[in-house]
């Protein structure tokens, strides 16, 4: 496992904080991002379509709600007004008498408050004033239709936004697999495995994630936000003054609490993986550990480390931890702000109680849509960041196409005569590996190379299978320059066993059947028996159907190669490449197997690395390379009896 | 109970955080009630100094609500962070002190997440619990009454969008969790085979197997889509149906409102605070929802490490001889020992007897898996016989103190372990202070020099964790320098030349057989050439002993020991091939 895929989850709960390395290009990696989402245009004006209408309806819902308060509160004083009035009225006065004249006229108008004097215009004494039901009935009933409708647009736009969301989410998945491809195999060299993995797997998660945030979030936020203004607005200047006073205070909290809890939250994902590495260095070297009464040093080391995640860990879950207790206090400051100054205008009739609670409303629903927008740059860099590695990742420089593509067709055309001439070639262009190699290979014939580690032996293998091409000099195939080739002719041509072992997760069956998936059964089973592992193979729980999980430790390196030697016999091939190939199978199988091998490698041209010298004595040829030059070459008995490099080298096995 | 047996520690800052929940709430719930009492008594009856007073109380309240908050936020992190802190303190030493019995038992990548993202996770929602599962409770039971209090007669509707609300998230939980776990599956799948693109990409391109290859991940890519769709749509209902179910709350309360207002039983601002009242309820019920919706992962964390942590440790040390009698000419004696894995079915080793004197040299052969390891980790009392008795200079090494024994030992394991560090912090490790000239020997015993010295910085070069800067061969000589640098008396060779080419083989195997010519020596080896010259031969077969004894005595009676020695070449052989 490597660090990347067990990264924590501390960083996007919730999606407000986020870790991420800064851009270096955010206008560039965004305007590429934008142009996939471009492809979108009628899905994109339909979410914009779409959220606007349900926005109108959400801040249209409380002003409306309040004028039903305030059609409430006015019935209510009419009411109070009437029950105080008129039962202390003389007879005489005839009933079709409006109240408004019988207060302006008597001592209530000092007792009725002046501005709800005029609620009385149309009150008269013969009919108790009522609340007007039908009306609140009707506004009701309308608003949960608009509700309805709102839920509804609502959850469409994010019905829309998902799938698209998701489709450029996958389309840049299957580029990136695509991609995989193509690249050159100096790229797999050179980059390390978990970054190349991590661009592929975790950056694309990100962007899945922070996409959907960015395409429904924000823009509802923002949108939303200036509903409610607007809205606010139309009701009072004032008030949205003062409400709106709050605003500038949250976006600076908040902006102040993400930059800061993101400094710690960056150095406690420091520390999480220095404890990582730490943690992994001590267990997977256990016995080590144990073998040298270490484990009060490593204590000590990991109680260090542990003491200071500690610090910055409790310091970024305060930090993130105080953006809701902080807007929900700036929400209560603007509650109270409204709720005062609400009061006063009221009195003085510049706003009715319904609009006070209009403004509750909205100061409550602007809350969560201001915190989105005082981390819109978070989500922003968040984004950018892994849409940069992303698109760096999907423009490298892919494998050179050849000007001249030779398609074998047929494997017979093939006589596999393989010739090096001048060869030369390095991996940088500081360091030439193989200087000038010079062999002629016959059809047939079984050609070994030996010499110390990093002489340039699997480099030969690399210019071979044409995963490099050489720098200088030609490598030609029954006479043509293998790079007139195209590669696929080339490898379907070769056949070859690797010292790296590589299974996939799959059966067993599938795993030997690699190169031919539908090679008859009997055929698998008849290559194991030879090889010697069919025994091993129905030990186990499914017999040839075993699924190799992430789990291989069931196999061991040994059987692990057996099954690639397995996968060559099966491959129809011309030429046979065993590099390292019995290297970790131990000598008593390996002198079991040395006929299948040598069933293997007939009638092929075959080239055989191996450290073990008693593997290649038979070959017809043994080149002995030492730092990319051939130091000798010759048969077994040739080689020994010049008693040089060879020699020395083959007689070292006995040495006391 | 165990959790709870681990925040009692903390019991000061827990009363304090309570109480500080409670002031919280408390005060949270005061602002529906005064500004009912604005409404009520200041605009309905004309009154500006109530507005004011009230007004100023709202503000003296909030502050101290945000003080409140601030210091929960403080003492929530505080907990919880140190809660994870103690707890990744006593995993790791837990896991120290394990016998390779119990370390066994679990993988060490698993153990590995379980001491860092296990304790992450539960670290997050801990802290979550902390500031919402304690402070909800008490704001949603505070906002059912006091809703109650200001308006008896609408207190039932804040029922209705309760169950609304609950329903809907109980139903999408219930569809959604399973697939949940689909999507974490796929997800993990999709990386899976990305691993295995990467890494086989020549096997890939030399079978020219790129089109399936690359049709698998699509297969998964297409699937993982169609899940997150689905998922996401379901999620997506929950934000329209919360909305929708609080404005229809509020709908609701001032259209059933209103008739208690008509016959004079409620008060304008009393339904305006029930309003809020009901607002705080639902919100608080929702986040206890979404404290079941995370808990269950950090529960699962939990187990993880509650699972290390209740491993119960098969050996005490307390109390054991530290002495090791160093005069006994006996150095190691197997007596009948067997040992099988706790979760065994056979004897990994079967009865195994030998007796080893001081300066002899002790060889072990035999296949993979046949069980050589496993003895010298009983030698080291990383593990423990199951029967038999092993004795170390004389005394049993049950009774004997396990550090004072490796004190005694030089071990060089199979699979070479680099420390980050410098290659001198290597050779110290882990508390040494070795002269340069030590160093420098030992390097040279290691057939090392060559190519440290051929660094920049020489012995002071530093290596990466687990070295990867360094070649197979040159890690497995650093392990050897540490383990000679010293003589400890007795040196044990896990399989340590494998990695190394026959000629670099044999000048180590010459120096250290003059640098340490009467230390006892133990060799594990699948080359019949290394171990030719020892006095005692082991030829281990699943487990047990096929034969015992020099090689020319085995060569005469030991099957297995003649096969071995056949299928690698002898030197008659090579001398018949010369003639």
């Amino acid at each position: 496992m490597d660090r990347q895929q067990r990264q924590p989850m501390g960083g996007n709960r919730m999606g407000f904080i986020n870790i991420s390395q800064k851009p270096t290009d955010f206008k560039k990696s965004m305007s590429k991002l934008i142009s996939y989402l471009a492809l979108y245009k009628i899905n994109l004006a339909f979410i914009a379509l779409l959220s606007i209408f349900s926005i109108i309806i959400a801040v249209a819902g409380p002003k409306i709600l309040g004028n039903i308060t305030t059609s409430i509160t006015n019935s209510y004083i009419q009411i109070q007004g009437y029950d105080n009035i008129v039962p202390n009225l003389p007879k005489y006065i005839p009933s079709n008498t409006s109240l408004y004249n019988i207060i302006e006229k008597s001592s209530f108008k000092n007792e009725i408050p002046s501005n709800f004097i005029n609620l009385f215009k149309n009150v008269y004494i013969k009919q108790k004033p009522q609340i007007d039901f039908g009306y609140i009935e009707k506004i009701a009933l309308i608003l949960i239709i608009l509700y309805i409708v709102n839920a509804i647009f609502y959850f469409l736009q994010s019905w829309i936004a998902i799938s698209l969301t998701q489709s450029v989410t996958y389309k840049l998945r299957a580029k990136v697999s695509e991609k995989l491809y193509k690249l050159p195999l100096r790229y797999f060299d050179t980059v390390p495995y978990g970054d190349i993995l991590s661009r592929i797997t975790n950056d694309i998660d990100t962007l899945n994630q922070s996409l959907n945030q960015t395409l429904t979030q924000i823009t509802s936020s923002v949108l939303t936000v200036i509903g409610i203004v607007i809205m606010m607005i139309t009701i009072n200047v004032y008030m949205t003054l003062i409400s709106l006073l709050t605003i500038p205070l949250s976006l600076f909290v908040i902006s102040t609490i993400i930059k800061s809890s993101q400094k710690y939250f960056k150095t406690q994902q420091e520390l999480l993986g220095e404890v990582n590495g730490l943690v992994e260095e001590s267990f997977s070297g256990f016995e080590t550990l144990k073998a040298y009464n270490a484990e009060e040093f490593i204590d000590k080391k990991f109680t260090e480390l542990n003491d200071s995640l500690y610090i910055t860990s409790w310091k970024s879950q305060f930090y993130s931890g105080l953006m809701f207790p902080i807007i929900n206090f700036i929400g209560n400051i603007g509650y109270v702000l409204v709720s005062i100054v609400g009061g006063i205008l009221a009195i003085r009739n510049a706003i009715s109680i319904g609009d006070i609670q209009a403004f509750i409303q909205y100061i409550n629903q602007m809350n969560q849509p201001v915190a989105q927008i005082g981390n819109i740059a978070g989500i922003l860099q968040t984004t950018s960041a892994s849409a940069e590695r992303v698109f760096e990742f999907l423009e490298l420089e892919e494998d050179i196409k050849n000007i001249d593509e030779i398609e074998i067709e047929n494997l017979d055309e093939i006589s596999a005569n393989i010739s090096f001439s001048g060869v030369k070639f390095g991996y940088t262009e500081q360091k030439e590996i193989i200087h000038n190699f010079n062999l002629e290979v016959k059809s047939g014939m079984k050609v070994a190379i030996v010499g110390p580690t990093g002489a340039g032996k699997t480099t030969l293998v690399n210019l071979l299978m044409r995963f490099y091409d050489p720098t200088g000099g030609e490598i030609l195939l029954d006479g043509i320059n293998m790079k007139r080739y195209t590669k696929k002719s080339i490898r379907s041509i070769i056949g070859m066993v690797l010292q790296d072992t590589w299974v996939f997760t799959g059966s067993i069956r599938d795993n030997i059947a690699y190169a031919n998936p539908t090679t008859e059964f009997e055929k698998i089973k008849s290559i194991a028996k030879l090889i010697q592992i069919n025994h091993f193979i129905m030990s186990l729980p499914d017999g040839y159907d075993y699924i190799i999980g992430e789990n291989t430790s069931i196999l061991s390196s040994g059987e692990k190669q057996l099954i690639t030697i397995a996968r060559a016999f099966i491959q129809n091939s011309k030429i046979l490449i065993l590099d390292e190939a019995t290297s970790s199978v131990d000598t008593r199988t390996e002198k079991l197997i040395q006929s299948a091998m040598e069933k293997l490698t007939e009638g092929r041209t075959t080239f055989v690395i191996a450290h073990r010298l008693s593997t290649i004595k038979s070959s017809d040829i043994i080149i002995v390379l030492n730092n990319g030059d051939v130091v000798e070459s010759g048969n077994h008995n040739e080689l020994i009896d010049n008693h040089g490099f060879y020699y020395n080298l083959y007689m070292s096995q006995f040495d006391e | 109970m165990d959790f709870l047996i681990r925040i009692k520690k903390q019991w000061f800052l827990l009363i304090v955080l309570f109480l500080a929940i409670i002031i919280q709430a408390v005060s949270n719930l005061q602002l529906p009630n005064l500004m009912a009492n604005i409404v009520n008594n200041g605009i309905l009856k004309q009154d500006n100094s109530v507005i004011t007073k009230t007004g100023l109380e709202m503000i003296a309240i909030s502050l101290v609500a945000g003080i409140v908050t601030i210091l929960i936020s403080w003492i929530a992190a505080k907990i919880s962070a140190v809660f994870s802190r103690d707890l990744r303190h006593d995993l790791s030493s837990k896991i120290e002190g394990f016998s390779l019995n119990e370390f066994n038992k679990f993988s060490s990548a698993s153990l590995i997440t379980r001491t860092t993202n296990d304790i992450q996770q539960i670290q997050n929602v801990f802290v979550m619990i902390l500031r919402i599962a304690l402070f909800s409770p008490v704001m949603g039971i505070g906002a059912v009454y006091y809703s109650y209090i200001s308006a008896k007669s609408l207190s039932l509707i804040i029922i209705l969008p309760l169950i609304f609300i609950t329903t809907i998230i109980i139903i999408l939980l219930i569809i959604e969790i399973p697939k949940f776990n689909v999507v974490q599956t796929v997800t993990d799948k999709l990386n899976l085979l990305a691993k295995e693109t990467i890494t086989g990409i020549r096997v890939i391109k030399a079978f020219n197997n790129e089109e399936s290859d690359k049709e698998k991940f699509e297969e998964q890519n297409k699937y993982i889509t169609k899940l997150n769709i689905y998922v996401n749509r379901l999620s997506g209902l929950i934000q329209p149906s919360v909305f929708f179910s609080i404005n229809v709350t509020i709908i609701l309360i001032i259209w059933i409102g209103a008739y208690a207002i008509n016959n004079n039983t409620l008060q304008i601002g009393d339904e305006m605070a029930f309003m809020q009242y009901a607002l705080l309820a639902i919100s608080s019920f929702l986040m206890i929802t979404m404290v079941f919706v995370i808990s269950p992962r950090a529960i699962v964390s939990w187990r993880r490490i509650n699972e290390v942590l209740k491993t119960p440790v098969t050996l005490n040390e307390t109390g054991l001889d530290k002495s090791i009698d160093k005069s006994n000419n006996k150095a190691i004696v197997f007596d009948s020992v067997s040992y099988m894995y706790p979760s065994g079915k056979e004897n990994t080793v079967n009865n195994i007897s030998f007796s080893l004197n001081k300066g002899e040299t002790l060889a072990i052969i035999g296949s993979t898996g046949s069980g050589k390891t496993t003895i010298l980790k009983l030698i080291e009392k990383i593990i423990f016989p199951t029967s038999g008795h092993i004795y170390f200079y004389g005394k049993d090494i049950m009774q004997l103190d396990s550090n004072s024994i490796r004190n005694e030992i030089g071990y060089m394991t199979q699979t070479p372990i680099i420390f980050s560090g410098t290659i001198r912090d290597n050779l110290n490790f882990p508390y040494d202070n070795f002269t340069d000239e030590q160093i420098h020997k030992a390097l040279d015993i290691a057939q090392a020099s060559e190519f440290v010295y051929s660094l920049k910085n020489g012995i002071d070069t530093f290596l990466a964790r687990g070295g990867t800067d360094l070649s197979g061969g040159q890690k497995q000589r650093i392990s050897i320098a540490r383990g000679v640098i010293k003589n400890r008396g007795i040196l044990i060779f896990d399989d340590t030349f494998s990695a190394l080419d026959f000629k670099t083989d044999l000048n180590l195997r010459k120096a250290i057989h003059s640098e340490f010519p009467n230390t006892t020596k133990i060799i594990v080896s699948q080359r019949v050439a290394t171990i030719t010259g020892a006095e005692h031969i082991i030829v281990l077969n699943q487990g047990s002993i096929d034969g015992i004894g020099t090689h020319d005595y085995l060569l005469e009676n030991c099957e297995t020991y003649k096969e071995i020695v056949e299928s690698q070449l002898t030197l008659d052989e090579v001398n018949n091939n010369i003639s």
